[in-house]
C-alpha cells in the first residue's frame, strides 16, 4: 500500500510540465540514439550527463532515465528494417525480425515489439514499485559462482541454439570470449594480448565489433548486386495476423517476467533476458524450424525481455546502489555527480526523487509507445529508400559512430576489419550473435569464475556446492547435450536422405 | 566439343581458388588464431597470490579453441563442405564490395589529412559514382557528408576533423 501511494506521489512530479518535457527529450534522444548504429543509450548517457548539471536532479535522473530504455525502443526499429541493431539487446531481433521485414511483414515485427516493449516496460515499472525491495533481496544470493554460471547457462543456449550447427556456434562463441580477454584482467589489470599498444589497454569496443559485423558486412553483402538488394515490401500493418496472436501474447507475458527477473541479477546486461527469451521461445514454440526465418514470438518475446529488464534492472540500482549494466553505471554516476546515494536510504530521504523517477517511466513508455506505433510508419521509411542510397548512408553513419567511441582512426579500422570478418563468416554460414554476445559477457564471466575460485581456496568445487549454481549447471549439461544430440541426429538425417 | 571436356579456364588462378574449400581455410586459419592465443597466454601468469592468475582462463579457453577448431576442420571436410565457388560470388560481385573496402581504407588514410567533409565525399562519390549521374553522385555525396557533419559535429559534438571548414574560419 505504501509503495502504490508513493508511486501515486510520484506521478505528481512526473507530470509536471518540465518533467514531461525533461522525459520527452529523454525517450526521443534514447529511441534516436537507438536508431543509429554506433551511438548505443550508453554513450549517449555519457554524453549528455554535463548537459544535466544545471537541472535539478529529478529532472536530470528523468532525462537520462529516458535515454537508456527509449534506446531499446529505437534499437528494434534498425534491427528490424536494415538488420544492423541500433544496441546489443537488439542484436538478437534482427534473427526475425528482418526476416519478417524481408517478408514484407515490417509492421507486424515493429508493431509486437512497440506492444510488448510497453507491456514488459509497464509491467517491470509497476514490479519496481510493488516487490522490488523483496525480491532485491533474493538476488544479492546470487553471487560470483552463481553468476558465472548463470552466465554459462545464458552462452550454452546461444551456441546450442543458434545457427545451424553447434560446432560453428561453438567457434562463434570463442572468437567473443577471446576477443573478450584482450585488454586488462579483470581481477589483477595484468595487461593481456595488448602487443604494447595503449589503444588496446581497455580492450576493444562492443560497438565497433557490433557495427562491423552486423552493419558493415551487411553492407557489403548487399554492395555486391545493388540491383538485386532486398528491400522489405510496403507496410501495411501494424498488426500480428489472427492465428499470431495467442503465441504473440505469451511470447509476451514470458518475456516480461523474464526481463524483469533477470534485471534483478547485478552484473546482466540487456542482451541476457533477450537471449534467453529468444531460446525459450524458441524451445515453447511448435514450430522451432520457423524461428530465424520470421518468427513473430522470436521478435516479440526478446523486444519485450529487454524493456522488462530495464524497470528490473533499476531495483539494484534504487534499493541496493548497485548497477545492473553499463548504462545503469553510467546513471549511478549522475546520482553522485547530483549529490543522491542510490541504496536503501534513497527511498528515506528522498521520496519524492525516487517515485518521480519510477513514475516517469511510466509516462515515458507511453510517449514511446505513441513514437512507436503511429509514427512507426515514419521510422519506417528508411526502409523504402533505394538500396544504392541507403548503404552509403548506413555506411558513412557506422564510420562516424565508430568514430565517436573515442574519436579515433582505430575504430574504425577495427569496423573495418570485423566488417570483413562478418562478411566471410556470413559466407561460409558461421553465426555473428553469439560473437558479440559471448563478448559482452566474456570479461563478467572470466572476472566471475576468478572471484569464484579465489573464494573457495583455488577450488572450482563451489559452482556445484551452491544449489542455485548447481541448477544452472544441470540445466547447461541438458542444452549442451541436447543440442549435440540433435546434430547428430540431423547428420544422420541428411547422411540417409543423400544415400536415399 | 573441346570446351565440353577440358573447361577454357579450368587452369586459371580463379578457377583454382573457386575450388578451394572455404570452410577448410576458414579452420585453419581459426586454428593458427587459437594457437597463437594458446601460445601467448603462456607467457600471462597462471596462478597468483590468491590463487587464480591472470593467464588460467584465456589458456582453458585457447585450448578449448583449438579443440573445436580441429573439430570444425574436420566437419568442413566431410560433412558441411562450403567450397569458394558456390559459397563466394562472382568477379563482378566482388569487385562491387572491394572498392566499398578500398574506399574505406582510403577514407581511413585521408580523414585526418583533408578532414571529414573532404573524405567523407570522396567515399560516398566511390558508393555513388556508378549508380548515378556524375553531377548528381557529387552533389549527394557533398549534402549527405554536410548534413551528417552538422548532425553529429553540431549537434552531437562529435569531436570530426574538419580541415576544409577551418579554412572558412568555422
Amino acid at each position: 500500500m505504501d509503495s502504490l501511494m508513493g508511486l501515486l506521489s510520484g506521478f505528481s512530479v512526473a507530470l509536471t510540465w518540465h518533467n514531461l518535457l525533461y522525459c520527452l527529450i529523454g525517450v526521443t534522444v534514447g529511441q534516436l540514439v537507438g536508431v543509429l548504429p554506433g551511438i548505443g543509450p550508453t554513450t549517449a548517457t555519457a554524453l549528455l550527463i554535463p548537459l544535466t548539471y544545471g537541472m535539478p536532479p529529478v529532472s536530470a535522473i528523468i532525462m537520462l532515465s529516458g535515454i537508456y530504455y527509449g534506446g531499446m525502443y529505437g534499437g528494434t526499429i534498425t534491427s528490424v528494417l536494415i538488420n544492423t541493431p541500433g544496441e546489443a539487446a537488439s542484436v538478437i531481433t534482427c534473427l526475425d525480425g528482418y526476416e519478417m521485414a524481408k517478408q514484407g511483414r515490417a509492421g507486424a515485427a515493429l508493431g509486437v515489439a512497440a506492444m510488448g516493449s510497453f507491456f514488459g516496460g509497464i509491467i517491470s515499472v509497476i514490479g519496481l514499485a510493488l516487490i522490488g525491495p523483496p525480491l532485491a533481496d533474493f538476488a544479492l544470493k546470487f553471487g560470483p559462482t552463481e553468476m558465472f554460471s548463470l552466465m554459462l547457462f545464458g552462452l550454452t543456449m546461444v551456441v546450442g541454439l543458434m545457427g545451424a550447427s553447434i560446432v560453428r556456434g561453438l567457434v562463434a562463441m570463442c572468437i567473443g570470449l577471446s576477443l573478450a580477454t584482450i585488454g586488462m584482467d579483470p581481477i589483477s589489470g595484468t595487461l593481456r594480448f595488448t602487443f604494447n599498444q595503449p589503444f588496446l589497454i581497455n580492450g576493444i569496443d562492443l560497438v565497433t565489433i557490433a557495427m562491423g559485423l552486423f552493419g558493415l558486412s551487411e553492407i557489403f553483402l548487399g554492395m555486391e548486386n545493388l540491383a538485386a538488394a532486398a528491400k522489405p515490401a510496403q507496410i501495411t500493418s501494424f498488426m500480428p495476423e489472427k492465428e499470431e496472436i495467442r503465441p504473440t501474447t505469451f511470447a509476451v507475458l514470458r518475456g516480461t517476467f523474464l526481463g524483469f527477473f533477470i534485471g534483478l541479477i547485478p552484473g546482466t546486461n540487456s542482451a541476457i533476458p533477450a537471449l534467453l527469451s529468444y531460446s525459450m521461445e524458441k524451445k515453447f514454440s511448435k514450430n522451432p524450424e520457423k524461428f530465424g526465418h520470421g518468427a513473430i514470438e522470436g521478435v516479440a518475446g526478446p523486444e519485450t525481455a529487454n524493456n522488462s529488464y530495464c524497470g528490473g534492472a533499476m531495483i539494484p540500482l534504487l534499493t541496493l546502489g548497485i548497477p545492473s549494466s553499463p548504462t545503469i553505471a553510467i546513471l549511478l554516476g549522475a546520482f553522485i555527480m547530483h549529490g543522491l546515494t542510490p541504496g536503501p536510504i534513497l527511498f528515506v530521504q528522498n521520496p519524492d526523487f525516487v517515485w518521480g523517477v519510477i513514475a516517469s517511466m511510466v509516462v515515458g513508455n507511453g510517449m514511446l509507445l505513441f513514437m512507436n506505433l503511429p509514427l512507426a510508419g515514419w521510422w519506417a521509411k528508411i526502409a523504402e529508400v533505394p538500396a544504392k542510397l541507403l548503404y552509403p548512408i548506413v555506411l558513412i553513419l557506422s564510420i562516424i559512430g565508430a568514430y565517436t567511441v573515442s574519436n579515433d582512426l582505430w575504430d574504425v579500422g577495427v569496423m573495418l576489419v570485423f566488417g570483413v570478418v562478418g562478411y566471410v563468416m556470413k559466407k561460409i554460414d558461421i553465426p555473428m550473435a553469439p560473437i558479440v554476445l559471448t563478448y559482452v559477457l566474456g570479461a563478467m564471466m572470466e572476472k566471475a569464475l576468478l572471484q569464484s575460485v579465489k573464494m573457495n581456496n583455488g577450488s572450482l568445487v563451489g559452482l556445484v556446492e551452491s544449489p542455485i549454481s548447481l541448477t544452472m549447471i544441470v540445466l547447461t549439461a541438458i542444452v549442451l547435450t541436447g543440442s549435440i544430440y540433435a546434430e547428430i541426429k540431423n547428420k544422420k538425417g541428411a547422411i540417409a536422405l543423400e544415400n536415399d | 566439343m573441346k570446351n565440353e571436356t577440358v573447361p577454357e579456364n579450368k587452369g586459371t588462378f580463379y578457377e583454382l581458388v573457386k575450388r578451394q574449400n572455404a570452410g577448410l581455410w576458414f579452420g585453419i586459419l581459426f586454428l593458427a588464431y587459437a594457437v597463437l592465443y594458446f601460445k601467448m597466454s603462456l607467457d600471462i601468469p597462471y596462478h597468483s597470490k590468491l590463487g587464480a592468475g591472470p593467464g588460467m582462463y584465456p589458456r582453458w579457453l585457447s585450448g578449448f579453441s583449438i579443440f573445436i577448431a580441429l573439430i570444425y576442420i574436420v566437419q568442413s571436410c566431410t560433412h558441411q563442405v562450403f567450397s569458394m565457388g558456390r559459397s563466394f560470388p562472382g568477379k563482378t560481385e566482388l569487385f562491387n564490395v572491394f572498392t566499398v573496402f578500398l574506399a574505406c581504407l582510403i577514407f581511413l588514410f585521408l580523414l585526418d589529412v583533408v578532414g571529414f567533409n573532404i573524405a567523407g565525399s570522396l567515399l560516398l562519390f566511390v558508393m555513388f559514382y556508378r549508380q548515378y549521374k556524375m553531377l548528381h553522385a557529387i552533389l549527394l555525396s557533398v549534402l549527405i557528408t554536410f548534413v551528417h557533419y552538422f548532425i553529429f559535429k553540431v549537434c552531437f559534438s562529435v569531436p570530426l576533423p574538419e580541415k576544409l571548414l577551418s579554412l572558412f574560419g568555422f
